[in-house]
């Protein structure tokens, strides 16, 4: 642990010295300490705990909507053939757009603020959800299915006791690819169009010159980033191993 | 059409509870059609403990989905307690033989049974289902492990829970498919003793398939034993020994080795 250590800290205090050294001359250029300084300074006046909020909210919600939207279409194509045929043309048509290029219809549809984020992020959510529930609830083990059956079951009570249930372990792995996604359509909307969050004070500390906050809201957003992706592995970690194991 | 609905209840002791009407089933294939089950007829009567077996591949499995009603006959008709079978039913429970994959992995011993009573149509209060669960588990041997998750229970604990399940739903008719085929041979015998003993108490009408001749002599009222391409029925035999049936002094019974002999011409020689 101790080990592999070495070589950032190492990395951290190159950087350091030829960061204040001044061996290369660039306006983007600054070095750890005036970074942690600047981090600290946005922490300290508020600026940044906003951003962070309006980031973190935004893509939350555009993930519950997405996410909502591709699990439940996930298990109606995953159930029902007919569905299946009937929406996947539909569903290969509208997915290859890049969700970022809905930015702009998402801007004169909603204005600046959080809808328009919120509407884009939902959009790119929708995707990895439906695909990943889909194919889960096409594997659910026909004994189950027939089980269901013999309960005499109606396909509602069939979708919430046995269907849902099973696929939950990878409804949880949608959940978690669709926040990684979430998180890095909300700071490009920001980033290229929408005046908030940390995707705007990222260009805005990049556009004003100021490098030291620029790299100190990167390390920020990183560390959310990491953060989000570890706090739903320990989730599932916790709620799946009980019953998993073989 | 015919109604799903009992026209006529059949009280009658005379008339069978289920009817195998010349059945047949086929699925479509590249060249035409394959014929899996053919002609098939039989009765069955209520508290009777029919024995199905054959060789793999012979349609038995089928046959049990077809009574079931898990699948609908190409020809012929089923007839069960007077109506026609044409969906699966609360009182046709069938035990799968790949037990892992029938049961609720999320659900403690308890709550897989409680399924069973939570989605019956008469209402039950939580006191009653409790008591029906403790006695069912009671009955299969499975209280100590009411708490543990199924994939915590041995093979043979789990086929247990399975039972048990099946009879949390008062069926009329169990239907089981192979459901000691996976179980070691200790746990086989343990397991065959229960069950004829569960059939003689609560009256059951039992469909057991079966690739194992002993087994199906062992537990049977009835013995069918079926042949391959297209499946159908080559012999039915009465099984007179007396009950309980012991694994000891049953199976080395002059008569169980001669229902043994004469059923296993009926049966492919190579495998």
């Amino acid at each position: 642990m101790l080990r592999a250590l070495v070589l950032p800290v190492l990395l951290l205090l190159l950087w350091e010295f030829v960061g204040q050294s001044g061996l290369i001359q660039s306006d983007m250029m600054s070095y750890p300490s005036a970074v942690a300084a600047a981090g600290a300074a946005a922490l300290l006046d508020g600026s940044m705990l906003k951003a962070t909020q309006q980031t973190i909210v935004s893509a939350l919600i555009g993930l519950l909507i997405g996410g909502g939207i591709g699990i439940a279409l996930g298990a109606w194509f995953g159930m029902s053939d007919a569905a299946n045929r009937l929406g996947r043309v539909s569903v290969e048509t509208v997915r290859p757009i890049p969700s970022v290029a809905l930015i702009p219809l998402a801007m004169l549809v909603f204005g600046f603020g959080y809808g328009m984020t919120i509407a884009v992020v939902a959009f790119a959510c929708i995707w990895p959800a439906l695909i990943i529930t889909q194919t889960a609830v096409k594997q659910v083990p026909r004994e189950l299915l027939e089980v269901a059956r013999g309960l005499e079951l109606g396909w509602v009570r069939k979708l919430f006791t046995i269907v849902l249930p099973d696929v939950v372990p990878n409804l949880f792995t949608a959940l978690r690819l669709a926040a990684g996604v979430a998180l890095i359509v909300a700071v490009t909307v920001e980033i290229t169009a929408n005046p908030q969050g940390l995707g705007y004070a990222l260009i805005v500390a990049q556009e004003t010159l100021h490098p030291d906050r620029m790299f100190a809201y990167l390390i920020w957003v990183g560390l959310i980033g990491w953060l989000l992706n570890f706090g739903l592995l320990q989730a599932q970690r916790r709620l799946f191993t009980r019953w998993d194991i073989a | 059409m015919v109604q799903d609905k009992p026209m006529q209840r059949a009280t009658d002791m005379q008339s069978p509870l289920l009817s195998i009407e010349n059945v047949s089933f086929s699925v479509p294939v590249a060249q035409g059609k394959l014929t899996i089950l053919q002609n098939i007829s039989l009765n069955v009567r209520q508290g009777e403990f029919v024995s199905i077996i054959g060789g793999s591949g012979c349609g038995k499995t089928t046959l049990l989905r077809l009574i079931g009603g898990l699948n609908r006959p190409t020809e012929g008709r089923l007839m069960f307690d007077g109506a026609p079978i044409e969906q699966p039913s609360r009182r046709r429970a069938v035990v799968f033989q790949d037990y892992s994959k029938a049961l609720l992995p999320w659900r403690t011993v308890t709550s897989n049974v409680q399924l069973a009573l939570d989605t019956d149509p008469t209402p039950r209060d939580a006191a009653t289902k409790k008591k029906i669960i403790g006695r069912l588990l009671e009955q299969v041997g499975l209280a100590e492990a009411a708490d543990r998750f199924p994939r915590q229970l041995s093979g043979g604990m789990q086929q247990r829970l399975q039972i048990a399940r099946c009879l949390a739903l008062e069926p009329k008719m169990l239907l089981m498919d192979e459901p000691f085929g996976a179980l070691d041979a200790m746990t086989r015998q343990t397991l065959q003793d229960e069950i004829a003993k569960l059939a003689k108490e609560t009256g059951m009408t039992v469909i057991f398939i079966t690739h194992d001749i002993e087994e199906a002599i062992y537990l049977g009222d009835r013995v069918c034993a079926m042949e391959s391409r297209p499946g159908r029925i080559s012999a039915v035999l009465d099984i007179d020994l007396k009950f309980p049936r012991d694994q000891l002094t049953t199976r080395e019974d002059e008569q169980f080795l001669r229902y043994r002999h004469e059923l296993f011409q009926y049966l492919p020689k190579k495998h």
